[in-house]
């Protein structure tokens, strides 16, 4: 296991003043003043790439700064586990031709047990994000700070069998946190459940606000004309996003609007074996579509160029046929940007039809072109659109509410506030106000 | 005129962040007992700081949450802890500019029993809920059996169980209401309302209020349909009797149960969610122009006389 350093990613909760005010600042400080100090551990499969990883770059500089001591460790595995956990992330969004072999499971466990052996449990919560590093808990020696697994994915409908291996696992935790209620599975009984959204960081440099110069320049180094349409689209190269859907979809677009580029990014995550295969097979469907720039993390685009990239779009589309939530719908949206998107998870709650841009059902690349063609063709649609985007995001899904949860969720959660001073002493003086 | 969210939406119970937990309890008991499921919580400029229901009391009545805040100040204690602590993020605040099929579609899309509706300045400006639409609904044949809409996944108590036992199971279960069956028939129904109302009314005595039998506290009087029926006779129920849920019955035997939420979807899922919004707007405006006309008529009355 890996702990990440977030050094770089230094962050304040007083640099959120100016965006979310001074009233909600002081809220959250009060929060934190009653778990201050208390030790969080949060233990996910990557450092980058996707958006748990996305998000816990921020979320730990930000819980570090109202006080709390927190870590973020990765586990460790070999390409052969992250092949098998991609299997199950797919059986557990409902592929339902996965069988798991006896030795994929062997060696799921291993790992989940070797990683367990390393992890540092000297904490009052312990977080583990995702399918990935679950049965953690059961090799966990000496566990007594309570246990938390955030599942980021849809688990309404899951692949039978892979649920029966995993459920016992997910059972032995103390409480579960899921996107939505549609998500929790209904033979999940037991542990204490909590609804919370994901969010973005609008001061990471995936979403900081920046120059018109510097978004030139970025299109400039890879080719892309400012001054024709662009779609955007920024996902992992993975079946559920449907990147050869997106490709039909530019297709029609540019019967329509023949100077339209595509802008598709996706980053290759060290926990996505998938990728490659899937990036590979999409190059092959874009080949002679004119104007299709498909580019990853291996050319060099990172948070920043996706920044600029996102802001540079006229309309940025997410086909996704099975969604978590979708954080990159999200930053779309902060950044004024009008977005196509399927009704898939979570991204109904980020766009409202014909407010913040359009749905679609999965897989009518038809009707995504004609939404895509009509705010290229009306700019003062996509403006409106964007604007209400980026609107509704601030109301809704910024890191800063993230933060809240967290809070709360430790609040309800540390149960050895008596044993240790520190934390005594900040819950009585909050509780004297 | 498209007719926007401000036009329908009420006005919602609030509290401020930091008034205690035993105000929010107070709210939802209301007089009696028959207060609101939600309250938002706001800070004193206004701006939504989250929202709390029943649910969450109840939850953290029974040690589910902030049990270990609960070790250290007791039941007491907690109860005057500030009311931010236990509330949840709200994340279903639209603008109140936003039109009316938007919201609707928005609300069923997600599956959604609420939206909170807010100013420019993210200050609270009302709450559209399932009965905030329902009531539109009601009157209507849908051609759809309350028995292919109802929950059937129940969970019951009997009449004899304490309280304690009744609070788990919703808890447990995620329920706000559970029907009371003995021997198989229905004998009543248990709200989160009814528990919160024991419990408020023997402050300081939580064991023995929750020590006290489900028969206490239920409610008798069971508003119900039977399964053949059509969903809009559960709809008309439903607001007529201003109750949050209806029971599903065969002679006595509880089917199933058809709550607010599962009503507004079943209709959602006839007439679509534009079908949905264009009879709100439809039948707003009807209620608007017959008010207008009556008012109109009794200044004529008046100045006649």
């Amino acid at each position: 296991m890996v702990e990440v350093d977030v050094s770089g990613f230094s962050r304040s909760l007083s640099d959120y003043e100016p965006i979310i005010g001074s009233d909600e600042v002081k809220s959250i400080m009060s929060l934190a003043e009653r778990v201050r100090g208390a030790k969080v551990i949060h233990v996910n499969a990557t450092a980058y790439g996707g958006g748990v990883a996305e998000m816990l770059k921020s979320l730990v500089p930000l819980s570090r700064s109202v006080g709390l001591n927190v870590k973020w460790e990765v586990i460790t595995a070999n390409p052969d586990f992250f092949r098998i956990t991609k299997r199950i992330h797919n059986a557990l969004q409902g592929d339902m031709g996965i069988t798991l072999t006896e030795e994929e499971v062997r060696h799921y466990l291993r790992v989940a047990r070797d990683n367990a052996s390393e992890l540092d449990l000297d904490g009052d919560v312990v977080v583990i994000h995702d399918p990935q590093p679950l049965p953690m808990i059961k090799y966990a020696s000496n566990r007594r700070a309570p246990w938390v697994w955030r599942c980021h994915i849809d688990l309404s409908d899951p692949n039978p069998s892979v649920w029966a291996l995993l459920k016992p696992y997910v059972m032995m935790y103390d409480a579960l946190i899921f996107t939505m209620e549609s998500y929790v599975p209904r033979d999940v009984k037991g542990p204490k459940i909590y609804l919370r959204r994901p969010s973005i960081d609008p001061l990471s440099p995936k979403n900081k606000p920046l120059m018109p110069s510097e978004v030139l320049k970025v299109l400039s180094r890879y080719g892309v004309d400012p001054d024709r349409p662009i779609v955007g689209q920024v996902s992992r190269f993975d079946p559920w996003k449907d990147p050869l859907g997106v490709l039909k979809t530019f297709k029609l677009v540019k019967e329509r609007v023949p100077d339209a580029q595509l802008v598709m990014i996706g980053a290759f995550a060290h926990d996505d074996p998938e990728g490659v295969e899937w990036y590979e097979k999409t190059l092959k469907h874009a080949e002679g579509l004119r104007d299709a720039h498909i580019l990853t993390n291996h050319d060099g685009v990172g948070d920043y160029e996706v920044n600029a990239f996102q802001r540079a779009s006229t309309v940025v589309i997410q086909l996704s046929t099975r969604e978590g939530f979708c954080l990159a719908v999200t930053e779309a949206l902060w950044k004024g940007t009008p977005v196509v998107a399927t009704r898939a998870g979570g991204i109904p709650l980020q766009v409202i039809d014909g407010v913040t841009g359009y749905l679609v059902n999965r897989r009518d690349y038809a009707t995504a072109a004609r939404k895509v063609v009509e705010l290229i063709k009306r700019p003062w649609l996509a403006r409106t659109l964007g604007s209400n985007g980026r609107e509704h995001v601030r109301r809704n899904f910024l890191i800063t509410r993230l933060l809240r949860d967290y809070l709360r969720m430790q609040i309800d959660l540390v149960s050895n506030v008596a044993s240790r001073p520190e934390l005594q002493r900040a819950t009585v003086s909050a509780g004297s106000k | 005129m498209t007719l926007r969210l401000r036009d329908v939406a009420e006005a919602a119970a609030t509290v401020l962040w930091d008034e205690p937990l035993l105000k929010v309890l107070e709210v939802m008991v209301g007089e009696g007992g028959e207060g609101p499921y939600r309250v938002v919580v706001l800070a004193r400029h206004g701006a939504v700081r989250g929202l709390i229901t029943g649910r969450i009391v109840l939850e953290v009545l029974a040690g589910w949450r902030a049990s270990a805040l609960r070790l250290k100040v007791g039941l007491r204690g907690l109860l005057e802890e500030p009311v931010h602590v236990f509330a949840d993020e709200v994340y279903n605040a639209l603008p109140h500019w936003l039109g009316l099929t938007s919201a609707i579609r928005y609300m069923l899309e997600n599956r959604l029993g609420y939206v909170l509706v807010v100013d420019e300045h993210a200050r609270l400006a009302g709450i559209v809920e399932e009965k905030t639409i329902l009531p539109y609904l009601a009157g209507k044949e849908y051609g759809v059996r309350v028995g292919e809409v109802m929950e059937r996944d129940l969970r019951t108590v009997t009449p004899e169980e304490p309280l304690r036992a009744a609070l788990a199971k919703m808890v447990t279960h995620m329920r706000r209401r559970l029907p009371v069956v003995r021997d198989g028939e229905v004998r009543g129904i248990v709200t989160a309302t009814d528990i919160l109302s024991a419990i408020l009314s023997n402050l300081g005595k939580l064991k023995e209020a929750l020590n006290r039998s489900v028969r206490e506290v239920m409610e008798r009087n069971i508003t119900h349909v039977n399964p053949d029926e059509d969903l809009g006779v559960a709809i008309r129920r439903l607001v007529e009797e201003d109750v949050s849920s209806v029971l599903v019955l065969s002679g006595n035997r509880v089917e199933g149960i058809v709550t607010r939420l599962d009503a507004l979807l079943a209709a959602a899922e006839v007439l679509g969610a534009d079908g949905v919004a264009s009879i709100v707007e439809a039948r707003h405006r009807w209620r608007g122009e017959v008010s207008a006309w009556r008012s109109g008529r009794t200044l004529k009355n008046n100045e006649a006389h």
